[in-house]
């Protein structure tokens, strides 16, 4: 691999960096068929732009983003850097990751320097890089700090200066900003867009992967909405705002909304034929959705905030975000969750209690059990067939593995950990049936008391 | 786990063991290894280590899976740390078995039962107590503690004086450090093996498995059935017992260094590594700076543990006998056993005294600074 000490040329605006053509990534596993995680995905980086990559957790940003970066190889199609095929990672190309990444035992410094410490760069060279990556990215005097003694913040503003001092033509950029607070997250984004504009960063394009809607049009030029199972490129969007934008601008709110709005998208009904011609992906039976951990409580406390005047029951989702205080991010997984159990409805990025959840707000805890229990034996297949096992079998139990396995057919097993885990907190609130941690296994309430 | 290997050891050394002119020797693999080593019989040795291996087997299996991922259910902090627990299939017939579980379940009432006893004073009616009172007594304790540990030092040092020449004790020392430098040396040794092995090994989830299981696996089993065999070796081929002895006491400790190196490998962040890849971080530069840091706290652990197994295996390998030949490694070690052998509880005294002195030492001096560096500067968070 060759090194580049200079910039990379800079290409002229708008010329073709990367180019990623028909990729497909297949998870393999071991057990059942290979899981798809990325299909037929199309997209092309091009030099002068930032591009976000925006999609619900598990679409397979993450994966997308190893293979731009040549740390993977996709199963199929193919992926080119300024016209040839990239056949591996190249310093071209630099990633941040979500985690920083930072080597514990090295300082601020050598963290930053490594790139070019690995690649035998002169010292003189070498230290007026660094020196210039490190002020640039606002980390003057914290040299010779060890990155434990640093703020997540200034952990990430060293991943950054590391990515930056080997002076990339583009930078991947994995949730970067994900692990940070909200303040510390906006003033690192408002400082990177700042020096973006300015044309000070050596990168001549960058990529955000993040699931963060307002992060992705507070800084991008172009927004790809990835589809779920498996990830696709489902929307293009240029945003047209100059920087520093607004977010309390009209334009800017309306964006976000039509984003919102095209994510809370009921996807597409699959008919019977597609699914017979779509060959090795294992078919996703609804009773193989993975759930996010979503607590019962926050559920009814969202429900209840519905509920209340002044939304009586319909909100603006980014609106009912600020009310509850929460992330833009957190609030999908819980309506979403909600939209499961028929209990509200996601529509043009408002969301809306159904009669049903309306009902479950004015009942008392007793009848909010049976409305519970009901939503989930009707609409997650899981705990349906799960309590019809539990039923049949003589002793009322049945081990937790069948259906972990059943559910890592079609997803990695953290998720399928994960599905479990929320299915058991729901369960246990409706008193549909109770899983014993240790022995693995769900039972029923009145068996166990013996 | 790594202390059972300790255990088994132990046992198969110390079954058949004389001291001067009591031999006694108890029944077991220990002892029939002993008679075959007198009367040279390798096949019989061959057995024993077949039927070691069995028995560690089953063992395993039977005993110390199902209590080690019993035992999970105590650690903090939530089910997924990281290590994933299968449920070991003697687990799962001993909680699936209705007849065993009814009848850990009357365990389990008679022990609540028992626990519900109420001994002893009641925990919050403590006594009141005058603070001036306990000041007197506390003191009058400490300097008792004082006097007791004065004379002890006095009687000691007295003894010493009236035993040993000064020159037996220095000459004890030299010994004791030509053993420590076996040990230092077959670390060195050990550790040039296994960790590019384990470091190869541990990169990878599933040969990270199974390579860890097969180390579990031989580091449990009593390194000292093997001594005869290599034993034979150096007799047949008239080799200098002072060098090709020496790795008799890594053979054991071994397993400790790669055990670990494969825990600390598989440990390390995937992000960390891609990162290096990404930035073209490879080669001996990659080794340096980042792969033998991000290892090292977990390499210390198992280097003071194999350290520790090779002390104790000092003992049973720096004298080793095939017939009637006995082969004598200059040592600490085979001094003692020497000692022991004629039966001179003041030789054998002095030895054991040196012995832990200078493991002591080492680890106040060498490992315990190591180890504080390493769980302060490299720890990943
Ligand atoms: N190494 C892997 N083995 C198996 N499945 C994986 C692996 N990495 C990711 N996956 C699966 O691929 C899907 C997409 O993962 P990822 O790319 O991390 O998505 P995102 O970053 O959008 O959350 C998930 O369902 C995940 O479980
Ligand atoms: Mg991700």
């Amino acid at each position: 691999m060759e090194f580049l000490t200079q910039p990379s040329q800079a290409m002229p605006e708008g010329t073709v960096l990367a180019e990623a053509r028909h990729v497909r990534q297949f998870y393999h596993k071991d057990s059942a068929a290979d899981v798809q995680v990325l299909d037929d995905v199309n997209l092309t980086l091009h030099a002068g732009e930032i591009v976000g990559l925006l999609g619900r957790s598990g679409s397979g940003k993450s994966t997308l983003l190893r293979i731009l970066a040549g740390l993977l190889p996709p199963t199929s199609g193919e992926v080119l850097w300024k016209g040839q095929k990239l056949a591996g990672p190249i310093t071209e190309i630099a990633v941040v990751f979500q985690s920083f990444a930072l080597f514990p035992w090295m300082t601020v410094e050598e963290n930053v320097a490594l790139g070019l410490d690995a690649n035998g760069v002169p010292a003189s060279e070498r230290d007026v890089l660094v020196e210039n990556a490190i002020s640039l990215i606002g980390l003057g005097g914290y040299e010779n700090a060890w990155p434990k003694e640093l703020s997540g913040g200034m952990q990430q503003r060293v991943g950054l200066a590391r990515a930056l001092v080997v002076r990339p033509a583009l930078l991947l950029m994995d949730e970067p900003f994900s692990a940070l607070d909200v303040l510390t997250a906006e003033n690192l984004r408002t400082d990177l867009i700042e020096l973006w504009s300015e044309k000070k960063l050596p990168v001549q394009s960058m990529l955000i992967v993040t699931h963060n809607i307002e992060e992705a049009v507070l800084m991008c030029d172009r927004i790809v909405i990835a589809s779920s199972n498996p990830g696709r490129v489902a929307h293009v969007l240029h945003v047209p705002f100059a920087h520093p934008r607004n977010r309390e601008d009209t334009a800017f709110r309306q964006l976000v909304d039509h984003i919102y709005a095209l994510m809370t998208q009921r996807a597409p009904i699959i008919s019977e034929a597609d699914l017979a011609g779509g060959a090795q992906a294992a078919p996703l039976a609804p009773s193989f959705r993975a759930l996010v951990p979503v607590s019962i409580t926050m559920m009814i406390g969202m429900m209840e905030a519905l509920a209340a005047s002044p939304l009586n029951g319909r909100a603006d989702l980014p609106v009912l975000a600020e009310k509850l205080q929460l992330e833009l991010d957190d609030l999908f997984p819980l309506g979403e969750s909600l939209e499961l159990l028929a209990l509200a409805e996601l529509e043009d990025g408002d969301i809306l209690l159904t009669n049903e959840g309306v009902h479950f707000v004015l009942s008392d805890l007793e009848e909010r059990k049976a409305i519970m229990g009901h939503a989930l034996r009707h609409y997650v297949p899981l705990v349906k067939t799960i309590c019809s096992t539990l039923d049949e079998r003589p002793n009322h139990a049945v081990k937790a593995e069948r259906f972990r396995d059943e559910l890592e057919a079609s997803m990695s097993p953290d998720y399928a950990r994960q599905t479990l885990q929320t299915i058991i907190g729901w369960a246990r609130f409706a008193e549909l049936f109770d899983y014993d941690e240790e022995s693995d296994r769900f039972f029923l309430e009145d068996e166990a008391g013996e | 786990m790594m202390s059972m290997a300790g255990g088994w050891f132990m046992v198969v050394y110390s079954e058949s063991i004389s001291v001067g002119n009591t031999e006694v020797v108890l029944p077991g693999i220990g002892s029939y290894v002993g008679r075959a080593i007198d009367q040279k019989d390798i096949a019989a040795i061959g057995a024993a280590i077949a039927a070691m291996m069995a028995v560690i087997l089953l063992y395993d299996q039977l005993l110390f899976r199902p209590l080690a991922a019993w035992a999970t259910r105590f650690r903090l902090g939530g089910g997924d740390g990281g290590v994933q627990v299968v449920e070991p299939w003697f687990l799962r017939f001993l909680r699936r078995t209705r007849l065993i579980s009814s009848f850990g379940d009357a365990l389990f009432l008679a022990a609540r039962k028992i626990s519900y006893l109420k001994l002893g004073r009641a925990v919050g009616v403590a006594r009141p107590s005058s603070s001036s009172g306990r000041g007197v007594s506390e003191w009058l304790w400490r300097g008792f503690l004082v006097v007791v540990f004065l004379a002890a030092l006095f009687l000691v040092g007295r003894y010493t004086y009236e035993t040993y020449a000064m020159a037996e004790v220095g000459h004890v020392f030299v010994l004791g450090g030509i053993t420590m430098l076996r040990v230092m040396s077959m670390l060195l040794l050990a550790s040039v093996i296994w960790v590019p092995l384990g470091v190869w090994l541990g990169l990878d989830p599933v040969r990270a498995r199974r390579a860890q299981l097969a180390a579990q696996y031989c580091a449990a089993f009593p390194a000292n059935l093997f001594f005869p065999v290599f034993v034979v070796g150096i007799v047949h081929f008239n080799l200098v017992p002072d060098v090709w002895l020496t790795p008799l006491m890594i053979l054991g400790a071994q397993w400790y260094i790669l055990f670990n190196v494969i825990a600390g490998a598989s440990s390390l962040p995937a992000e960390l590594l891609e990162v290096c890849r990404s930035l073209n971080v490879r080669g001996w530069f990659w080794w340096r700076r980042v792969l033998l840091p991000g290892i090292m706290p977990y390499y210390l652990v198992g280097a003071v543990a194999a350290a520790g197994g090779a002390w104790n295996a000092a003992i049973a390998s720096e004298m080793a006998q095939w017939g009637d030949v006995t082969l004598v490694a200059h040592g600490l070690g085979a001094y003692i056993a020497q000692a022991t052998l004629r039966g001179d509880i003041n030789q054998i005294g002095l030895g054991t005294v040196i012995m832990c002195v200078l493991v002591m030492l080492l680890n106040t001096l060498f490992w315990r600074p190591l180890s504080d560096f390493a769980a302060r500067r490299l720890k990943l968070n």
